[in-house]
């Protein structure tokens, strides 16, 4: 993801349909997805969250062809069952 | 809300380079495991070549692809320590794993170890990647031939 310092902060700030989604393995985790322009493609972003209010830090970015299963919608709340 | 759809099948995916490396018993050009993450990524090319994961489905192992022709050239799986080791088939070879991966204290300290315990190691390493070629399989969604 060098280099690609944009698209990592439009996930976080614009994720794909406005979708937050929790990590399959770590709950302190948080994913975004983005389209990534001109490749068939989304970057993925995870976000560890620490503290009380909690804050976050990107832990990991890179390309995937699709969202890996089991990733459970948080955000918006009415996705959050 | 709108599901976000796969860009790529498994169906469209190239695995004859990796089979052949597989049967070939070739090792990783290059190993990554970053502890912070527990991720660890197996690649069978340069790490130079920009590649993208693909997920068959549920499961922390996903397959590392070429952008251009989308031959699968490695491994990429997630919560390493955490899930997948403790579910690895093969017991002896999970053990192994977890003694050598629970003295990495961070990345770099896999990228200058590798070439120098690849010989030393290369059944372990040739286990690990066949098992994470068999924990994709395992997903059902793609059966293929290993080339000649």
């Amino acid at each position: 993801m060098i280099g690609q310092q944009d698209l990592v902060r439009a996930a976080v700030e614009e994720p794909l349909y406005g979708v937050i989604y929790e990590d399959t393995d770590f709950a302190d985790r948080n994913v975004y997805y983005h389209s990534w322009p001109g490749k068939r493609l989304y970057v993925k972003v995870v976000i560890r969250l620490e503290g009380n209010p909690p804050e976050g830090e990107i832990i990991s970015a890179y390309g995937q062809f699709g969202c890996k299963g089991g990733e459970k919608p948080i955000w918006p709340p009415s996705l959050h069952s | 809300m709108a599901a976000i759809p796969a860009l790529v099948k498994t169906e469209e995916l190239d695995f004859r380079f990796i089979d052949r490396a597989l049967r070939d018993r070739v090792l990783p050009e290059a190993l990554f495991y970053d502890a912070d993450v527990d991720l660890l990524t197996a690649l069978y090319v340069s790490p130079e070549i920009e590649t993208a994961v693909h997920f068959a489905d549920v499961g922390d192992v996903g397959v590392l692809c070429t952008l251009d022709d989308l031959r699968v050239v490695g491994f990429h799986i997630e919560a390493f320590r955490k899930a997948y080791l403790p579910t690895l088939h093969d017991r002896e070879t999970a053990m192994q794993l977890m003694e050598l991966f629970t003295c990495m204290a961070d990345t770099s300290d896999m990228v200058t170890l590798y070439p120098a315990q690849k010989a030393r190691r290369a059944s372990t390493f040739q286990a690990l990647s066949q098992g994470a070629h068999d924990a994709f399989m395992d997903r059902g969604l793609h059966q293929h031939a290993v080339p000649a």
